[in-house]
């Protein structure tokens, strides 16, 4: 596998449509379509676009809280969408997901104690007394007082919880943890916090992350490589610096120009692109960005541009380039 | 006349009389902003940013006091208005969008009678037929594809970008001549947010009109604002030019609000700041500057004494220890 954590292979989720009465499937919407992608161990990669451009569903996809329809997820040399239920319920252990939303990922009726006991009693084994120390090593690591244990989540601000569901998702000891708008749902002084704690933990624990966010500052700062969707589709995929500097879609330029500049008078030619994404539902012919690209030839209305090399490690999809 | 004031306010105070105490959402805010700007009010959630505006067009909870020494809008001393003056102050001066435009829509009208409506109610005298021209008329303006078609639709219908398009075409259906944008980009996308800001400049500089944008995206703060108050528990902090904020900030909450956003003065992969602790209880401030419990540069004075707002070169910093962070 040679540094590949996950090696991910024409993954593709589809959603019925359902219409009518007899609630008949009558069409579906392509979420992702037959995306590929490796995540190198330890690394960060950034997976960015709009929303409905399937990049939660990918990151879901890949620990199977969504059903992929096709295609297969290499961990370890096993595919895991594959194996069986019980096989895969021990593997997962190691892959792990925080969620955007501290507010409802977290039940409420369980305090923090009870929520990280059942994690550590269920899934490891551990004995009362390991589970009770262990739990005071995970808040700390975290950075909440122990004494913060038999509290419930709503007693805590959005950033605590946020430590929390952080908490959960290290107690099991994870390789690889998926961070879903992770830190969107919070202040810029709490976000920074939460950012400066995911990059601590995977200096000492050497976890891998994809982290999924439509922040693009965020993903410029945290992410080693950075792959871009539009539609389903990889459309762009590069190291963060040559990704930043030199983009090469046309979909990444103008996701890039949008994003304002943060400072007092540097001004920035923007590309602003017409109309909206269209639905998954209705996806156009050909490149799927034709319809919004300010460079789309006749070609590119026919034809789906592949995936691939621009400039060494590097890939992009547009018949421009 | 130099400078043309569309509103001027000064110490205004909103406090909220609950049976567990005073909550001083907004306490002691001073701005003015001039004919044709844009004034960012900038701070984390719960600092007061939101109830400030909602203060000036007097859209506030019933257990709401407001008081001020002036709150002068479009040359009229609006402070001692009575709930039916208010209203009048409302559209015809003062126009607001709302962050979540799905839930500041109405879902069981169409567009076509929300719009009318407000046409209606300002411009009387237009003919049915007259005030339908005007109502897609405005829907051209702000940028809606066919708008015989999508007036005739349920907010529902329509994606999050045409609908925040929707919402500011009301607004402007009154002519204002200060418009409140609160958090207008915060639910859309990049490439949305970029149309919407570039259209709400476009229209700005037609209509001559004046914003107040409330947000705590400091990235939407730099592409439209000309000025910038920094509100903290309820004061604003620091005020002055966009220029001058964001080169060199003098409180330290503001710099270390700019300093945890990743991709500004941060290099890649470098640690943010952060600011420890959190928004201090509204109704129990500390003594002394509110902000001195997160502050890395506070000293014991600073836990004693209040500080008062300093005016140097046209920006005004309300902290006792004002340079100290950056060797000045």
């Amino acid at each position: 596998m040679d540094g590949n954590l996950l090696e991910i292979k024409d993954l593709e989720v589809q959603f019925p449509i359902k219409k009518g009465i007899l609630q008949r499937t009558v069409g579906h919407i392509h979420a992702v379509d037959k995306i590929s992608f490796n995540i190198k161990e330890c690394e960060t990669l950034g997976l960015v676009g709009e929303s409905g451009c399937g990049k939660t569903t990918t990151g879901r996809a890949i620990l199977r809280l969504n059903d992929p329809s096709a295609g297969s997820v290499y961990y370890k040399n096993e595919d895991l969408l594959k194996i069986g239920r019980s096989d895969f319920r021990d593997m997962r252990k190691n892959l792990q997901i925080i969620f955007q939303d501290p507010y409802s990922s977290l039940n409420p009726r369980q305090t923090v104690k009870g929520l990280l006991n059942e994690v550590l009693t269920v899934k490891c084994g551990y004995s009362k007394a390991e589970a009770a120390e262990r739990i005071n090593e995970l808040l700390i690591q975290v950075g909440l007082s122990p004494v913060y244990a038999n509290r419930y989540p709503h007693e805590f601000s959005g950033g605590q919880r946020q430590r929390i569901a952080i908490a959960r998702a290290l107690a099991l000891m994870p390789e690889f943890i998926v961070c879903d708008e992770a830190v969107s749902a919070l202040d810029v002084s709490i976000q920074s916090q939460i950012i400066n704690l995911l990059m601590d933990l995977k200096d000492t624990y050497k976890v891998t992350y994809l982290f999924i966010s439509h922040a693009l500052n965020v993903v410029q700062h945290i992410s080693d490589r950075v792959a871009v969707m539009y539609l389903g589709k990889i459309v762009e995929l590069a190291e963060t610096e040559e990704l930043f500097s030199h983009a090469a879609h046309p979909y990444t330029q103008a996701l890039l120009s949008a994003v304002p500049i943060l400072s007092g008078h540097e001004k920035r030619e923007r590309i602003i692109l017409k109309g909206e994404v269209p639905g998954a539902a209705h996806i156009p012919s050909g490149c799927r960005f034709h319809t919004r690209c300010p460079m789309a030839t006749k070609e590119c209305a026919e034809h789906e541009p592949e995936l691939r090399e621009v400039a060494s490690g590097h890939m992009a999809a547009c018949h421009r380039l | 006349m130099a400078k043309e004031n569309i509103i001027e306010v000064q110490n205004l105070k909103t406090y909220f009389h609950t049976p567990e105490g005073i909550v001083k959402s907004v306490d002691g805010v001073s701005f003015s902003i001039e004919k044709g700007k844009t004034m960012a009010l900038v701070g984390e959630s719960g600092c007061g940013k939101t109830q400030t505006s909602l203060s000036l067009i007097r859209l506030l909870a019933p257990t709401a006091k407001v008081s001020a020494d002036k709150i002068e809008i479009n040359g009229k001393e609006t402070k001692d208005y009575t709930k039916d003056q208010a209203r009048g102050i409302r559209g015809k001066d003062i126009s607001m969008i709302f962050q979540e435009p799905m839930t500041s829509l109405n879902p069981v009208y169409r567009v076509k009678r929300q719009l009318e409506e407000m046409i209606r109610l300002h411009q009387p005298e237009l003919s049915k037929q007259d005030t339908y021209q005007r109502a897609l008329n405005i829907l051209t303006r702000v940028g809606i594809p066919e708008p015989q078609e999508r007036i005739r639709v349920f907010p529902h219908q329509l994606s999050g970008g045409l609908r925040q398009r929707v919402m500011i075409a009301i607004a402007l259906a009154s002519n204002p001549r200060l418009l409140i944008a609160d958090e207008p980009t915060t639910a859309l996308d990049v490439t949305i947010q970029a149309q919407i800001i570039e259209l709400l400049k476009e229209i700005q500089k037609e209509m001559e009109m004046s914003i107040l944008l409330i947000t705590h995206d400091f990235g939407v703060v730099s592409q439209m604002a000309d000025t910038v108050s920094v509100m903290y528990a309820g004061k604003i902090v620091e005020q002055g030019s966009m220029k001058d904020i964001f080169e060199d900030p003098w409180h330290p909450y503001t710099r270390l609000l700019i300093m945890s956003i990743p991709g500004i003065k941060v290099k890649r992969g470098g640690r943010l700041e952060t600011i420890e602790g959190a928004v201090p209880n509204p109704m129990n401030f500390p003594p002394g500057c509110r902000f001195y419990p997160r502050c890395p540069y506070a000293e014991e004075r600073c836990m004693r004494e209040e500080p008062v707002p300093e005016v140097i070169g046209g920006r005004m910093v309300r902290c006792l220890k004002r340079g100290v962070h950056d060797g000045r």
